[in-house]
């Protein structure tokens, strides 16, 4: 029976060459748009270089400071002398590392000026984010503590300052301070965005010491745990902290503080869509966005693909009229143009992912994402098979139900 | 083998209401060869697809070996329809995508019949036809003469025991057309096929055992 349906399904492709194209193209266009972006966010949520820890931190990026009736708010990057005074003080993350985010600067080597992106850490942040080191080392707790000025720089930086020579040993400039390579790491794509950056170097080189004063700034905290179970419990300790038991000095009468240690989706979230004066995330909003905004996306070429099935079927009546006349069922009929409506979107899920091949490759080429190498790993494979199979359900089984509730003689006459 | 009592149906288009037929008995006896004629709209094919219980009466009854059809239900009828009745149409409704073999075990197919049994059966109704040689071709390569054989074949592939051909001949030249006559007339013979055979040609309803004839969706004597 199977056979009879795939072979009447590629008969009617061929023989309906454009109507196949159309289907075809409106598929893997849909379909490819989807996987490249599920793909990008995949590897945002689920990143292969430095962050692949990521399953057991938290982050700390934001926060909101506040007087009582909130008249007077802050929000922003937390500053030093929050993070030193509360986050310090939390007992149940295994390691706490800071950072001051990554952000542009022009570094200076034989009179070239090259712009980069910065980023000034302690000595935990190398213990938690796993980076690749090419060669030379990451700065030791004593480093930092000494303030030595010692830099860990990506392979990019090696490769357009020093060309064809080792950066280990060699110096360079940034803002008027001169700081030793001790260290070099494979580049880090820039969706990784706690860890990207091109030079790394000891926070404690920060060459004014103001930032120990304010607690708003351009700082983050990453909360570890090797325990990932744990890691709802530092959030806990976190918003109980800020709600019983805050320190906020040099605060201008502020006395509340709104804050969480969040995944990276949630932190994404809550930069979107979370309400400053709350200590959750609103995930939940961001997740049925993105819901809803793929099956909208899907939706339209489902309409449209529905719209060319009702009418290609319609076409077959006199075929649905035989096919009922010598004993199909309306059942075997709804199966038989499922069948041929999941092969076009199998076959076209197929161009569908190679097309998102080249689309991924030319995102990473653009340098839009600098350093993005996107994997395609099973889980985006299976994603897309599924959206394949929903997608060439929802737009075959309407027109088949429709086909199939046909009357014989009507069908047979080639009317609906 | 079919009798159909009190038989009648309406058709509904907006406010207009057309009676297509009206209080028709008739009953098709095992074996039997029958001709149906009457002029255009009177209601023959209408009746026809009563008979081949792919349509609805409005009103009586109809009793299949003397079973009576109680439900119109999907199901149930074209199970009825798959083991006991094979058609031939006018135009010969071939499915252009199938091959003709393909095109010929169809009713086997909704059987489950296994494919090996199926392929058998179709080239044993092919040859019966005479169109053996031409399993492996699409209808479009044939003429109109063989592509009504093909459709016989398929009628007949099922063993069904009421054959129903609307103006099989039709919309095939004189020559052709005797072709098919005398098809049906050895299937009526050899194989003791009970056929109902709706035409406008008297010649072809004179071949038959016999005629009856409709007049404005009545049955006239």
């Amino acid at each position: 029976m199977l056979k009879n349906y795939i072979l009447t399904a590629w008969k009617v492709f061929l023989r309906r060459k454009f109507f196949t194209f159309i289907n075809l193209f409106g598929i893997s266009l849909t379909l490819s748009v989807i996987m490249v972006v599920s793909t990008i966010v995949e590897n945002y949520l689920y990143p292969s270089g430095p962050e692949q820890t990521s399953g057991n931190y938290r982050v700390v990026e934001r926060l909101t400071l506040s007087t009582e009736g909130h008249s007077n708010t802050y929000g922003g990057r937390l500053g030093y002398k929050f993070i030193k005074d509360n986050i310090f003080r939390l007992n149940s993350p295994e390691l706490v590392s800071i950072n001051t985010g990554s952000f542009s600067i022009s570094l200076f080597h034989k009179d070239k000026k090259h712009e980069k992106q910065f980023r000034r850490t302690d000595a935990n942040y190398w213990s938690i984010l796993k980076f690749n080191f090419i060669s030379g080392r990451n700065y030791t707790q004593e480093e930092v503590e000494n303030g030595l000025f010692v830099a860990v720089v990506s392979s990019d930086v090696e490769q357009s300052l020093f060309e064809n020579e080792s950066a280990i040993g060699q110096f360079i400039t940034v803002n008027s301070q001169r700081f030793q390579v001790i260290g070099v790491v494979e580049n880090v794509s820039a969706v990784e965005r706690n860890a990207a950056a091109d030079v790394w170097v000891p926070f404690t080189t920060t060459p004014s010491t103001e930032y120990k004063q304010q607690n708003m700034g351009s700082w983050e905290a990453i909360l570890y745990h090797s325990d990932s179970s744990m890691l709802s419990e530092i959030h806990k300790e976190y918003v109980n902290l800020l709600k019983n038991d805050l320190i906020l000095e040099h605060s201008d009468g502020m006395t509340l503080a709104y804050s969480g240690a969040f995944s990276k989706l949630e932190n994404v979230a809550r930069g979107g869509f979370g309400d400053e004066y709350s200590y959750d995330s609103n995930v939940e909003v961001l997740i049925a966005l993105m819901t809803v905004s793929i099956v909208a996306f899907m939706l339209l070429p489902s309409i449209n693909m529905i719209n060319l099935n009702v009418s290609r079927i319609l076409e077959r009546s006199s075929e649905i009229g035989v096919r009922k006349a010598f004993g199909a069922s309306a059942s075997q009929l709804v199966l038989q143009f499922i069948v041929e409506s999941i092969l076009i979107t199998l076959a076209g899920g197929v161009f569908g992912v190679v097309l998102s091949f080249f689309l991924l490759d030319i995102v990473e080429q653009s340098g839009l994402i600098p350093y993005a190498e996107f994997s395609f790993n099973l889980r985006i494979f299976l994603w897309g098979l599924l959206m394949v199979l929903l997608f060439g359900l929802i737009s075959g089984v309407y027109p088949a139900m429709k086909m199939s509730r046909l009357n014989p003689v009507a069908a047979l006459k080639g009317g609906a | 083998m079919l009798k159909l009592t009190k038989i009648s149906k309406t058709f509904q288009t907006d406010k207009i209401e057309t009676i297509a037929l009206q209080d028709i008995d008739l009953h098709i006896k095992q074996g039997e060869f029958v001709s149906v004629m009457g002029p255009s709209g009177c209601g023959k094919s209408t009746l026809l697809n009563i008979m081949g219980l792919l349509d609805e009466p409005s009103d009586g009854d109809i009793k299949v070996n003397s079973q009576a059809i109680e439900s119109y239900k999907d199901k149930h009828i074209t199970h009825l329809r798959n083991e006991k009745i094979g058609f031939i149409f006018q135009s010969f409704h071939l499915i252009p995508d199938l091959k003709v073999i393909d095109n010929v075990e169809l009713p086997l197919l909704y059987r489950n019949v296994p494919a090996k049994e199926r392929k058998r059966l179709a080239i044993e109704a092919l040859e019966k036809v005479g169109l053996k040689p031409r399993t492996g071709h699409y209808p479009t390569q044939l003429s109109g003469g063989q592509q009504q054989r093909v459709a016989i074949a398929r009628a007949i592939v099922g063993k069904p025991e009421l054959l129903l051909a609307d103006e099989p001949t039709g919309n095939l030249d004189s020559r052709m057309g005797d072709e098919i006559m005398k098809l049906l007339e050895s299937l009526h013979k050899n194989d003791n096929a009970t056929i109902v055979m709706v035409t406008h040609d008297e010649e072809m309803a004179k071949r038959t055992e016999r005629t009856i004839r409709v007049f404005d969706g009545q049955l006239v004597h």
